[in-house]
């Protein structure tokens, strides 16, 4: 782990393609063709009256063919995935559907304590004192806001409120 | 005086108290964004949308607008006192901006920046109030073949001219045109890619996909790959210390001059923009000057061209987006995705059925310039003191403000799962190195493209050979085929460098 930009690794390779590439436009090429497969239940229409699956399905043709486009181009690429902060997208997600699951049932106090300290998680370093400030502050603000913009900004502050 | 008229018009709307405040609103914000490391416009303007939903078009217009321009003046300061672009558009800033300040001149390089941005915004401006009708006169004549060519024309330009591999930008402008036409088909009353789920039936909403692809994977991102790095140096903030002397204005003023001109010409094209421009301003001024080897050292011509380069071309590139319809940006088509959520179809016809708009927003410009002037300007030491905050305080701030712009929008907490759902996305693709700006301006686009190309069919009574017969079309088309022509060849001519490098090695 003493190199963790990646710079000097060997990408990885699959059948000669570069892993990262071959991904990056097999996913392409998947939604392409999943965009084909879902226009055709649509109407066709006619050259005149053009119908909603037309331009869907052009769409879909030119997404597949790019999606083979991106296979290829990548195939010599050194492209190498940079390495993934688990810990801080488990955090960040989860303080974000922690606020969207209490903001209806607990107001918006409680929910931003629960987003500002699932939130402070993600970094190594956990600093309390420093996230209850971060939190009073925003609690202080929103307080502000619905008070001051009522009708604009519609929240329940406080639990049941 | 045609246009003296509309600019009276203009200034009596963009004076009116709310669109002034709006205006102070978006540049300070937008100030404040720029300066911050980590928070780009593309990221700030998603965040602040859903704040202008209440306000009347022109006001929301002109503060998002505001907050582009703002964040191009606040990007220079971090670049200077830190070595770390605010925001890309300021890279070029460093060069010569940060050896300034290590010389004790920290003071007197953010006193040029915002004087160099001021002049290139202005050239802008004057160039928009002078092209913007002429331009809009043209795209009157256009029938639906020749907007469905512009489109494409836009859509490829903007999509390659951009870093990075080609390929993958057309590949996400054309996902990008499909997502937008995820929901009911508005002529057949079809309901289009929604799997049976009623939320989508009216479609994705740009601001919970913008909020995701651009303000949370951007903190993730940051998680990866953020030098953690605050100021503490002093600056002094004297205006005799700040102030340029005669023999820097003399040295300058052609730098600046040139600056304005480049940086309004590549920021009328799609794709290129604001941070292109800074390149290639600096570039030309290196290759002028005399001394060319002070350039890298604090050489403040460099640090002028190319600060009045990246303002003049963000102010241009509300040219072709206002008057055409056509955004060259996805900080542009943000903007557009704004004018259709308040029911204002962007295009040529703004300018007559919207003159209000149009002109208000050309006057908030000057508005804005002068209020950024002296934000920037006796205010500095406020924004120098803004780079002290650490990344632990600013992101969960983000975050709140993530979540209260997502649920503010329609009250529903669904749209922030969604927000977590398109910002999980948006960090995929930066895994993938497949861009997201692309996929913004093909969604704002996508139902536009669509109408032109069935209206187009059935006034040719299904004759698709309509798009190339039609002479400004076939040239439209032609210049797209172009664009496509020379990336694949930039492509191949890589492929061999490459294959030729593993041989040798």
């Amino acid at each position: 782990m003493s190199d963790p930009t990646g710079e000097n690794r060997e990408p990885h390779r699959v059948a000669g393609f570069n892993t990262l590439e071959l991904g990056a436009g097999l996913v392409v090429l998947a939604l392409g063709l999943l965009v084909i497969v879902e226009a055709r239940s649509y109407p066709w229409g006619t050259m005149r009256n053009v119908g909603p699956g037309i331009f869907p399905t052009l769409l879909g043709i030119v997404l597949s063919g790019l999606g083979l486009a991106v296979i290829a181009e990548g195939r010599l690429s050194r492209a190498i995935a940079p390495q993934v902060p688990w810990r801080a997208i488990l955090a960040i997600c989860a303080a974000l559907a922690s606020f969207a699951f209490l903001i209806d049932r607990a107001g918006a106090f409680v929910s931003i304590f629960a987003l500002i300290f699932i939130a402070g998680v993600a970094e190594r370093r956990f600093r309390p004192l420093m996230l209850l400030c971060v939190a009073l502050g925003l609690c202080a603000f929103t307080a502000a806001l619905v008070l001051g913009f009522r009708g604009i900004v519609n929240m329940d502050l406080l639990p049941g409120g | 005086m045609e246009l003296f008229d509309n600019m009276m018009l203009g200034f009596t709307t963009a004076l009116s108290w709310s669109s002034l405040l709006a205006c102070l609103i978006g540049v300070t914000l937008g100030t404040f964004i720029g300066v911050l490391p980590g928070v780009g416009a593309l990221a700030g303007i998603s965040l602040l949308m859903p704040l202008t939903f209440n306000q009347s078009p022109t006001d929301a217009i002109v503060m998002l607008a505001g907050i582009y321009y703002g964040s191009i003046y606040g990007g220079s300061t971090a670049a200077i006192l830190l070595n770390l672009p605010g925001s890309v558009t300021s890279a070029v800033t460093c060069f010569d901006g940060y050896p300034m300040a290590q010389n004790g001149q920290a003071g007197k390089a953010l006193a040029m920046t915002t004087l160099a941005s001021f002049i290139g915004g202005c050239f802008s401006i004057v160039l928009m109030m002078a092209f913007a009708p002429p331009l809009v006169a043209v795209a009157q004549s256009f029938g639906s073949p020749e907007y469905f060519s512009m489109t494409i024309l836009g859509l490829l330009a903007a999509s390659t001219l951009s870093q990075g591999s080609p390929v993958k930008g057309i590949a996400m402008v054309v996902l990008g045109l499909i997502v937008g036409l995820v929901g009911t088909d508005i002529q057949s009353g079809v309901a289009r890619f929604t799997f049976g789920q009623r939320e989508l039936l009216d479609g994705i909403s740009l601001v919970v996909l913008a909020m995701g692809l651009f303000g949370v994977s951007e903190i993730l991102i940051n998680f990866t790959s953020l030098q953690q790095a605050t100021s503490r140096q002093k600056v002094d903030t004297s205006w005799k210390a700040m102030w340029p002397t005669r023999r820097e204005w003399r040295s300058t003023s052609g730098s600046m001059a040139r600056g304005s001109v480049i940086g309004a010409v590549i920021g009328i094209l799609p794709g290129a923009g604001a941070a292109i421009s800074a390149f290639i301003a600096y570039s030309v001024e290196k290759r002028v000057s005399k001394t060319p080897e002070r350039f890298g050292k604090g050489a403040i011509e460099g640090l002028a061209a190319s600060e009045t380069a990246n303002n003049s071309a963000a102010q241009a590139a509300f040219i072709p987006t206002m008057s055409l319809g056509i955004p060259g940006s996805a900080t542009m088509a943000l903007l557009l995705g704004a004018l259709l959520i308040h029911g204002v179809q962007p295009g040529p016809l703004v300018i007559q059925t919207n003159p209000d708009l149009f002109w208000g927003l050309i006057a908030s410009f000057w508005i804005g310039n002068l209020l950024l002037l002296i934000l920037n300007l006796p205010m500095i030491g406020i924004w120098v003191r803004m780079l002290m905050i650490p990344y632990h305080i600013l992101y969960p701030c983000i975050l709140f403000f993530i979540c209260l712009g997502a649920f503010s929008a329609r009250n529903n907490p669904v749209d922030i799962f969604l927000v977590i759902l398109f910002g999980l996305v948006g960090y995929g693709m930066k895994l993938l190195q497949l861009p997201a700006a692309p996929l913004l301006l093909g969604l704002v686009l996508g139902p536009m493209a669509e109408e032109h190309f069935r209206r187009a069919l059935l006034l040719s009574r299904g004759d698709a050979s309509v798009f190339v017969t039609e002479p400004i079309s076939a040239a439209l088309l032609g210049a797209a085929a172009i664009i496509v022509a020379m990336s694949i060849r930039a492509s191949l001519r890589k492929r061999r460098q490459v294959k030729a490098a593993r041989q040798a090695a």
